[in-house]
């Protein structure tokens, strides 16, 4: 009872591992743009299999080693590759160090085996209005630079993102790494995520917050993204500029103004995971959450 | 195209060709051969493929197989050589292994966790598995098998014969109420335990199914010329090519393939055999249907209105099945395809004398039964025109029964040969695939393989019936209830199932566990266009209990009483009667009611806390069961039966504790054989909690059976009395013998056989007790065998911002009879909580227009690790007169009362009382919103 496989179906794909990211871009060139990266494949393959690709070309990314590095820049920005997986983002000291929102993000995603597989650019180029990294970075006021083969460009997190599953990226461009710049002083910051579970969840909603406090209490900046109530992850604008130049306090008017800010500014949709309505609400509870909490790390900082 | 990859699996090198859309699950399986690691989704979703890659816990499902070369993987058949195998022998002995098919997977997350922290935190095992669902255990005995190994991680598998002997170690004086290690055991933590899925031949074929896609229409035309001519296609069948044999659990409602209509999204409609999966999918694309669209009608409240569309128009002319002999199916139009009635004393009398009434109406959805094996079945034909099929099902003779029923063979022509079954909870009931396999198998003369991926399991499986239950009862001043009146409707889907037993059960539960002389509960089934909702552990129960018990509190709230004092003062007692009339004893509620209260601390009010109770009464599963057992000439035992496992271990622990205790051998001395339908006699299959119960009794019966002779033909030898001889914990002594002589076990079992080999043989078939015909109409089931009886008790917080609910805890307390397996019956306990508690706060089939829209483990949540609460297992004995050695049933209601439990800690908490299942966010914000208006 040798088991056999059900292998004598073929796709007629085509496959390529390139080694380093030249050879990536110039594979990216060779195939004229037609070509599709998998990262850890967490999202793709399931779409792999059942047909529902671009191209027929595939690029693993898996053996370029230079996409798997989280580094210090020049000027204290922390570049992370983006086949960084989230289970090292999670246990990275530098992240740790530096941008401790982005390993709470990507502590709360799935459980520890996707972890293992998921990587960050995968979870950014995927593009889902729900993807776990993107309003932390947001936050962070990330920007996401960008390779084609004849150069490279940075884009504004902000800007990346165009519609559910769609991104800025042109045929034969890629993410060679994600820059985080460093956080002025006196930041806090927080990510919160609600689902019906406490592991394996797609957030319904998702929250990330960041401030500036001086030494009384008056916040000087802040930075609000809503993830998962509407077709890309954005800024909240409004709900920031009513925390900018406030005094904040833990049940005070500034915070829950910003709150309800943040809640008209989502543009939830009805699906199987939960109603618009209740989205709605549940951005202004976690967003006044977040704050608070984002309050209490300035704090415990200083 | 293929190009080759390296990895190195469990230590050896391999180099394999594969495809670019190819999973390291696949290369794992398909081309090395190792099927210990298990397929439950293929989507990431649920972690049955957790592998170690380079050192990391990995789904790899989703993981493409290039991204594995140069890897080290490491899997579930090399963790022993790894240094795990006191893991797995630890597994083994927290009983944390049941059905099997999560275990490699468990092992693989919590193996790779050990290599990186020696001594994990209860948090971090939580985290470490959190991926990985489990829908038998529960998940706590996996995490105190973590333990177990922390504290003894030189666990040797020399271990494991003494565990098998009874965990304790200890000299066993008798085999019962110890834990002792299922037979299974380690086929299931090495991953030798063979699938469904495992299974696969050379130059096997791969079937498919053609779906209806419409929830109601007319078939006018079938054209399959095009799939036909599709190269790699071998067979494609319809309706025209088996005999026009309708067939049913209940009502013969059902065919193989829709002929003039189909009745829901995943009606069969055609099969095809090709050479791979792809071109048999391929070629379902390429056969034509012209259908006629049908008006469809989804609601059950609905399809019971005179001008609603008709399901069946035939319906009256259906015929009952063969067996069926004490339901009559009255009352049928329409699309009420079942009524029950039970009826004693004069309701609207008493509810009209009553000081208070209360009508309340309650609903729940459609679930899943959530196991984690999909359903596979391989068919292969013989030379002699026999068939063989494998397969993953709960009653192995009726699917051979129902192969040679719709193929028009007899049925000693069919060979089913059960698998591992990994995991059914009644969703694996009714055949499934194997008609098919076994048609396009005979069609193409060629081994078929079928295998039905995630979102088949949920579209067109046989889930649990949602319901809509109104209550109405009367209460005098004091708190004695004197009336209860009810009507229950079940939406049965497509077709009637197993929807009539459902609806018939749900007329006994609904007077709950109460004392009532006025009642009347009515039951239907209703024909709706979706798929055909079966059983689902504890068929009818979850249903009847979160509105009953609901209700109960509801009342008691209105009444200021204390919700438990209000039930101890109802409760059946010793020598009360049912609803149908039959005779109460052994019951032991009161304790479970008090017990389960006591480890919430029922009487310390906290506040933000809500503390909840409720309770039950279910059956002990009778049905047909037979057993032929040998004892050998070395004084070991044989034990044949067909009956099958289901994961729950009755028939790897509790009967062969029964046998071993009967016959005075140990319990490592006894062995069952799990066979097939051609070497086994008949067993009714695992379903009903009748395992410990009915084929506990079979086993029992065949023991005493063969001890008879084994005494007689050892008299007929030695020249004495057979009833001089006495055996008694493995020895035999002639009583009355100056001498004293005595005799081992084995000597006396060399002595008899001298004259012929020893041979004991039961049928047994639980009659169902007395009960009063007068109060029963059309009822399936009137009277439960054995009933046992439970609560249970949850505390609760709740986020009153977001809705979510923290359970905290549950505690079940639950009257077994008799524990034979102590360990096993917590495992019941544990798992059927957590299963509870999906029902309880997220678990819903979403069917809109009669199209499941969550049918994936992502979207049908099932409760992980990282949500359990704490749980405890609290065991009620009142030895039942008909069990074997006082034992009742066990496995399927200690989901029963969960959602009732939680739902009544809800409103302790925060005043809100939810009357629909399941209990969730929206619409906990929304009452809490409503209440402040
Ligand atoms: C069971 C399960 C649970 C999940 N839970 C969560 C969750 O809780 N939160 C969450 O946010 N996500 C979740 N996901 C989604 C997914 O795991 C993450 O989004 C993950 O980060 C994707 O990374 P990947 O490396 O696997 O991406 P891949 O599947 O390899 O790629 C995703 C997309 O990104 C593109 N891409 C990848 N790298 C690059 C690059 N460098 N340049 C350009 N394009 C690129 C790919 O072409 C593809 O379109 C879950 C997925 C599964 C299967
Ligand atoms: S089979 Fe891989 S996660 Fe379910
Ligand atoms: S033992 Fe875990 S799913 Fe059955």
């Amino acid at each position: 009872m040798s088991p056999a496989s059900d292998f004598r179906n073929e796709m007629d794909l085509c496959h390529f591992e390139p080694q380093s990211l030249e050879e990536t871009l110039k594979l990216l060139h060779d195939m004229k743009d037609d070509a599709v990266l998998v990262a850890g494949g967490s999202d793709l393959m399931p779409r792999i299999k059942q047909g529902h690709i671009s191209s027929r070309n595939i690029i693993f990314l898996a053996r370029v080693l230079e996409l798997q590095q989280i580094i210090m820049g020049a000027t204290g920005e922390v570049l992370i590759g983006p086949m960084v997986t989230h289970r090292v983002l999670e246990g990275s000291s530098l992240v740790q160090e530096k941008c401790p929102i982005l390993g709470e993000a990507a502590s709360v995603i799935a459980c520890r085996s996707i972890r293992n597989a998921g990587t960050v650019g995968g979870n950014i180029c995927n593009a889902s209005p729900a993807a776990d990294l993107a309003p932390p970075l947001m936050v962070l006021d990330a920007s996401v630079l960008i390779s084609n083969p004849n150069g490279e460009k940075t884009v504004p997190l902000t800007g990346f993102f165009k519609d559910p599953g769609k991104t800025v990226l042109e045929p034969g461009e890629m993410v060679t790494a994600i820059v985080v710049p460093p956080v002025p002083p006196g930041w806090g910051d927080c990510y919160m995520k609600l689902g019906k579970r406490k592991a394996m969840e797609i957030s319904i909603v998702s929250v990330g917050v960041g401030l500036v406090l001086d030494e009384s209490g008056v916040c000087s900046a802040a930075r609000v993204a809503l993830g998962a109530v509407g077709p890309v992850p954005f800024r909240a604008i409004e709900s920031e500029q009513l925390l900018a130049g406030k005094k904040l306090e833990a049940e005070g008017q500034a915070i829950m103004d910003a709150a309800e800010a943040a809640a008209e500014a989502a543009e939830p949709i009805d699906d199987i995971r939960a109603s618009a309505a209740y989205r709605r609400d549940m951005v202004a509870i976690l967003t006044r959450r977040s704050i608070v909490k984002a309050i209490q790390r300035v704090r415990g900082r200083s | 195209m293929k190009a080759e990859i390296e990895i190195t699996v469990n230590g050896q090198k391999h180099t394999v060709a594969v495809e670019p859309h190819w999973s390291l699950a696949e290369v794992i399986r398909h081309k090395l051969g190792l099927t210990g690691t298990k397929v439950g989704c293929g989507e990431g979703d649920c972690g049955a493929c957790t592998v170690i890659m380079d050192g990391k816990a990995v789904h790899s499902c989703i993981i493409p197989a290039f991204n594995a070369n140069g890897k080290e993987i490491k899997t579930v058949e090399g963790l022993a050589d790894n240094g795990f195998q006191s893991l797995q022998t630890a597994f083994l002995k927290a009983g944390a292994v049941q059905c099997g098919y999560c275990t490699p997977g468990m092992l693989m997350a919590v193996a790779a966790l050990l290599e990186q922290n020696s001594n994990p935190t209860e948090g971090e095992i939580r985290e470490a598995i959190a991926g990985n669902l489990c829908r038998c255990t529960g998940y706590t005995k996996i995490i105190d098998a973590v333990k177990i190994f922390n504290k003894n991680p030189n666990l040797k598998a020399e271990e494991l014969h003494q565990l098998q002997k009874g965990l304790q170690g200890d000299p066993v004086q008798s085999c019962l109420g110890v834990n002792v290690v299922r037979k299974d055991g380690a086929a299931k933590v090495t991953g030798r335990a063979v699938y469904a899925p495992d299974i696969s031949f050379p130059e096997m074929l791969y079937g498919a199914l053609l779906r209806s896609p419409h929830p109601h229409a007319r078939i006018l035309k079938i054209d399959t010329t095009k799939a036909r001519s599709l190269p790699g296609v071998s067979s494609v069948v319809t309706f025209e090519d088996v005999p026009p044999v309708k067939f049913g659990v209940m009502l013969e409602d059902q065919s193989l393939f829709a002929a003039e209509k189909v009745r829901y999204i995943g009606d069969p409609v055609a099969a095809v055999a090709a050479e791979s999966r792809k071109t048999a999918e391929a070629a379902l694309q390429l056969i034509e249907v012209d259908y006629e669209l049908l008006e469809p009608v989804f609601d059950p409240l609905l399809a019971m209105n005179d001008n609603a569309p008709i399901i069946h128009e035939e319906l009256e002319n259906y015929q009952m099945a063969s067996f069926v002999a004490s339901w009559e199916g009255k009352n049928l139009s329409g699309n009420v395809c079942s009524h029950t009635k039970v009826e004693r004393g004069d309701v609207d009398a008493a509810l009209g004398a009553a000081d208070f009434v209360f009508t309340d109406r309650f609903k729940t959805p459609a679930v899943h039964q959530g196991y984690l094996e999909p359903r596979a079945t391989t068919a292969s034909v013989d030379v002699d025109g026999r068939i063989t099929i494998w397969t993953t099902n709960q009653k192995p003779f009726t699917v051979r029964a129902l192969v040679a029923e719709t193929l028009g063979m007899t049925v000693n022509k069919v060979k089913v040969v059960p698998t591992s079954i990994g995991g059914a909870f009644g969703g694996k009931l009714e055949p499934g695939l194997e008609p098919y396999c076994a048609l396009l198998a005979f069609k193409t003369n060629k081994t078929v393989n079928m295998l039905m991926s995630r979102e088949e399991e949920f579209e067109t499986g046989n889930a649990r019936h949602a319901s809509v239950i109104e209550i109405t009862t009367g209460v005098n001043k004091d708190g004695t209830i004197t009336a209860r009146k009810a009507k229950v409707i079940f939406d049965t889907g497509a077709y009637s199932g197993n929807g009539p037993v459902v609806a018939g059960l749900a007329t006994l539960l609904v007077p709950g566990p109460y004392r009532i002389d006025n009642l009347k509960i009515e039951g239907h089934a209703v024909y709706t266009n979706k798929q055909n909702f079966g059983s689902c552990r504890g068929p009818a129960l979850p249903q009847s209990v979160f509105a009953v018990e609901s209700h109960m509190d509801m009342i008691a709230a209105k009444l200021n009483l204390d919700p438990l004092e209000f039930r101890l003062k109802n409760i059946v007692e010793d020598g009360d009667i049912s609803a149908s009339g039959q005779l109460l004893n052994n019951v032991g509620l009161k304790d479970c009611l008090l017990k389960a209260a006591e480890s919430v601390d029922w009487n310390k009010k906290q506040a933000g806390v809500g503390k909840g109770i409720a309770c039950f009464w279910w059956m002990s599963g009778g049905w047909p069961a037979s057993a032929v057992l040998e004892i050998n000439s070395d004084g070991t035992v044989q034990l044949i039966t067909g009956a099958i496992d289901i994961g729950t271990g009755a028939k790897n622990t509790s009967v062969p504790q029964i046998v071993a205790e009967v016959l005075g051998v140990p319990v490592e001395h006894v062995e069952i054989l799990s066979g097939d339908t051609d070497t086994c006699t008949y067993d009714h299959g695992d379903s009903g909690s009748r395992m410990t119960y009915s084929v506990g009794t079979v086993a029992k019966l065949a023991a005493l059976d063969a001890k008879e002779h084994l005494i007689k033909q050892a008299a007929e030898k030695l020249g004495i009395e057979p009833a001089m001889l006495v055996l008694a914990n493995g020895e035999a002594t002639i009583t009355g013998d100056p001498q004293g002589k005595t005799f081992s076990f084995r000597e006396l079992v060399n002595i008899a056989r001298s004259l012929g080999p020893i041979v004991g043989r039961a049928t047994f078939n639980a009659p169902h007790p007395p009960f009063d015909p007068a109060t029963v109409e059309g009822h399936p089931y009137p009277s439960f065998p054995a009933p046992s009886f439970g609560a249970q008790a949850a505390i609760v917080e709740v986020d009153e911002e977001t809705g979510l609910v923290d359970v905290q805890k549950i505690a079940a307390a639950q009257d077994v009879g008799r524990a034979i397996n102590p360990l096993g019956v917590e495992g019941q306990l544990e798992g059927g909580m957590v299963t509870g508690m999906g029902y309880a706060l997220v678990e819903e089939m979403l069917i809109k227009d009669g199209k499941v829209l969550n049918p994936s483990f992502r979207d049908y949540r099932m409760p992980t690790a990282a949500d359990l609460p704490e749980l405890k297992s609290i065991i009620v004995e009142y030895p039942a007169d008909t069990g074997p050695f006082g034992a009742k049933g066990v496995g399927e209601p200690p989901c029963g009362p969960t959602a009732a439990a939680i739902a009544n800690a809800i409103y302790d908490s925060i005043g809100i009382r939810l009357q629909e299942l399941p209990l969730n966010t929206e619409k906990i914000l929304n009452e809490l919103r409503n209440a402040r208006k």
